[in-house]
């Protein structure tokens, strides 16, 4: 039956255009969707929570020092703790790289991690960077290499040696990971600070609020040092009598105060944006489905003649127009699923060093789906009204 | 026909009710200012916040030899270099070596480089006269390093002794440096009278060094400095590229637009070539036709794409201007924009230009 239909060079016509229609709605929805999570999770990874000073906008702007380190370990429920510093700086003085500034020992408690060539860091490296599968690739980054990365918010320039490729399977594959200090130099903050910690906890132990709330309190006289010899905190974190408010925020919803609570930005405001694009988009949808009209006015006057009312015909017409829209649905579906990474390299949406996944959800498909189906009838109906 | 005939055929066909030259017109506007808004608004935002951000001038250059990769394989002649605009000039030798099997770096620098960096705990009279190396409190701690000790460092597989003078703190990579004084280095024979870089520390403009230089090192030479508004520019170019992504997809809307409008039409539009035929007109002249009809509505198309979006973006802007506090101008990027509308309006007319072709076809008439 779909063989015949494809025979048809006018259908194939229709499929195609209305294939059209829908590939740029979809891609609409993919880039809008996977932009907006993309920056509400940027810096941090899934099943992590951050802990940041509540005074700053951002985890990234936000800086707490080192010594909170051993209050945050001692608190019942949590599993790892890594300081770190995020610093955005330019190579070759044009392509923006993230560094993070690690404490390798507790990273590596918090974050697994594979070293695919050279080797890992160490306690005691200066000046050298790991860099992620993805960033060496994208910049044909060599083991050994020296690189030089200029401070974004700074005028400071620093020679680093790359001495590993690592691959974590998150974001962090796009990003150079240094000694926590190389990272304070290069955003010129005192060594003895941290732009966040990254945590990860046992829900069934504690939670959230219950963590702020202790971290809060006044220290308690025998609170046990945590670190050790082979951490780094140990060396650069000073006796501090700072208890900063914090704020805690989900890995997956790192920018949320910047981009919910201050831009006033959330997903039904993506998905109304979404729905009023495609509905501007769909006027196309309407042209071509008043071209469909056009084209069967012939078929329809002789159904006519043959005592078929204008209803029936309409709706016979309208069933054929749900086959083509259909076809062309499973199709452009079948393209945007097969050439994904194609479309993906070709259309190369970056933010930072990061790369920006074109992946859509089932649900967005339906919802589209369902929105263009809606469309349809609407134009039919009207185009029959006119 | 005359280019008049020509002229009030067209108006007359586009200000024909059936045609939807109107809604055509309204719509593709409406795409192209979905497109140029964003663009406009986010541009503004960037003039007016980062110019906040901007450092006044660069004042810190380096200057390495031009066929290196960064500081430490850079070669260059020691010379004692005066330039006009120049506040200081430290000369800095780079040398790796290996310390307990791990790789550091000792600098070699001079007195003006310890009082101008703002390097504390090294005394003047002990880095002039002491031989010795004066160790970052980094660099200490991990190594657990104190004054007074005999630090062992393999240089170019020679190993050298060094009695530690003082600790010193700067807060910035010089802290797990090891400093030494450039005179001691060179005397032990390790690149003697070369230096890495030199780091320029400028009262004015740059222009014109790079020639400077070279004459009076006798080699050739290039500049590395941190400009950090170009680096501000770049982060505010982010959003910017991600909008520029979908622009292509706002293209092949653009091209979809003017074609199916046309194909939409086709009665109409096929009812009147039909007409134009039957009264005589000639292929060349429907072609011409046709090319000014597709013109005309690109034209006023991209036309009310680009006023839509400057009424848009100055709204946008007047009401983050009023919950900002902040006064936000709005300022254009006029090739930008202008580059954006001529591809838009070319894709447009191009697509209703092959829709009327199209429906031309179909008349069977069109050779």
């Amino acid at each position: 039956m779909i063989f015949i239909f494809l025979k048809n060079k006018k259908n194939l016509i229709f499929i195609l255009l209305f294939s059209l229609v829908f590939y740029i709605s979809l891609m609409t929805a993919s880039i809008f969707i996977n932009t907006y999570y993309f920056f509400l999770k940027t810096f941090s990874t899934e099943d992590t929570v951050l802990i940041y000073n509540s005074k700053a906008i951002s985890p990234v702007t936000s800086s707490l020092p080192t010594s909170l380190y051993n209050k945050i370990a001692n608190i019942k429920g949590v599993l790892a703790v890594s300081p770190e510093i995020i610093s955005i700086t330019q190579y070759n003085n044009s392509i923006l790289i993230v560094v993070r500034g690690i404490d390798i020992t507790l990273f590596s408690k918090m974050q697994k991690m594979e070293i695919i060539e050279g080797r890992n860091l160490n306690i005691k490296d200066g000046y050298v960077a790991l860099a992620g599968i993805k960033l060496t690739e994208k910049l044909n980054l060599k083991i050994n290499q020296t690189i030089i990365l200029f401070s974004s918010f700074t005028n400071r320039i620093l020679e680093l040696k790359v001495v590993g490729k690592f691959k974590t399977n998150t974001v962090i594959d796009q990003e150079l990971l240094v000694p926590l200090f190389v990272a304070s130099w290069l955003n010129g903050y005192s060594t003895d600070y941290v732009s966040f910690f990254r945590i990860k906890i046992d829900n069934k132990v504690t939670n959230m609020e219950e963590i702020s709330k202790i971290i809060t309190e006044e220290s308690s006289a025998n609170e046990k040092p945590r670190t050790t010899l082979d951490n780094l905190v140990y060396y650069l974190a000073s006796r501090s009598e700072e208890k900063p408010a914090v704020k805690l925020v989900k890995g997956e919803r790192a920018l949320e105060n910047v981009i919910i609570n201050r831009l006033k930005i959330n997903e039904n405001v993506i998905i109304g944006l979404i729905i009023v694009i495609i509905f501007l988009f769909s006027l196309i949808l309407k042209n071509i489905i008043k071209f469909f009209f056009y084209e069967k006015e012939k078929e329809a006057d002789i159904l006519f003649k043959l005592g078929l009312s204008k209803n029936k015909i309409i709706h016979t017409f309208f069933i054929y127009l749900l086959i083509l829209i259909n076809i062309s649905f499973v199709s452009i579906i079948l393209f945007f699923i097969f050439i994904k990474d194609y479309i993906q390299n070709l259309i190369n949406i970056s933010l930072f060093s990061y790369s920006i996944n074109l992946n859509l959800d089932l649900n967005y498909f339906i919802l589209i789906y369902i929105l263009l189906i809606f469309l349809t009838i609407i134009y039919t109906f009207s185009i029959k009204y006119e | 026909m005359k280019t008049t005939d020509y002229f009030e055929l067209i108006i007359n066909k586009l200000l024909d009710k059936n045609n939807q030259t109107f809604t055509t017109i309204l719509v593709c506007g409406l795409l192209l200012s979905l497109l140029l808004t964003p663009l406009l608004v986010i541009s503004s935002l960037e003039n007016n916040v980062l110019g906040l951000l901007k450092l006044v001038e660069v004042n810190n250059v380096y200057v390495v030899s031009q066929n290196s990769s960064g500081f430490s394989d850079s070669k260059l002649n020691f010379f004692n270099i005066t330039i006009e605009n120049a506040k200081a000039i430290l000369p800095v030798l780079i040398i790796k070596g290996h310390y307990l099997e791990n790789e550091i770096i000792i600098k070699g620098v001079t007195l003006d480089y310890i009082k101008l960096k703002n390097i504390y705990n090294i005394e003047e009279n002990k880095f002039k006269n002491e031989e010795g190396i004066f160790v970052g409190n980094l660099f200490a701690k991990l190594f657990n390093i104190s004054k007074g000790e005999i630090l062992e460092i393999k240089i170019n597989n020679d190993l050298h002794k060094f009695k530690v003078i003082s600790i010193h703190y700067s807060n910035s990579e010089d802290d797990f440096a090891l400093l030494i004084n450039l005179n001691l280095l060179w005397s032990k024979k390790i690149y003697e009278n070369k230096v890495s870089y030199y780091e320029i520390l400028l009262k004015g403009n740059i222009n014109g060094l790079v020639k400077k230089l070279e004459e009076k090192l006798g080699q050739r030479v290039k500049i590395i400095y941190n400009d950090n508004s170009k680096a501000i520019e770049t982060i505010a170019e982010e959003p910017i590229k991600i909008i520029l992504a979908w622009i292509n997809l706002v293209y092949l809307i653009s091209f979809l637009a003017g074609f199916t409008f046309t194909l939409s039409n086709t009665k109409n539009f096929k009812h009147d070539i039909e007409i134009l035929t039957a009264l005589g007109i000639n292929h060349k002249d429907k072609i011409v036709l046709i090319l000014s009809t597709s013109f005309i509505v690109a034209f006023l198309g991209t036309l009310v794409g680009i006023v839509l979006s400057f009424v848009i973006t100055s709204s946008m802007l007047s009401f983050i201007s009023g919950i900002s506090n902040m006064k936000i101008e709005f300022k254009i990027d006029e090739m930008k924009i202008l580059n954006l509308s001529l591809i838009y309006f070319t894709l447009l007319f191009l697509g209703y230009f092959v829709g009327l072709i199209f429906i031309s076809k179909k008349t069977h008439r069109l050779r």
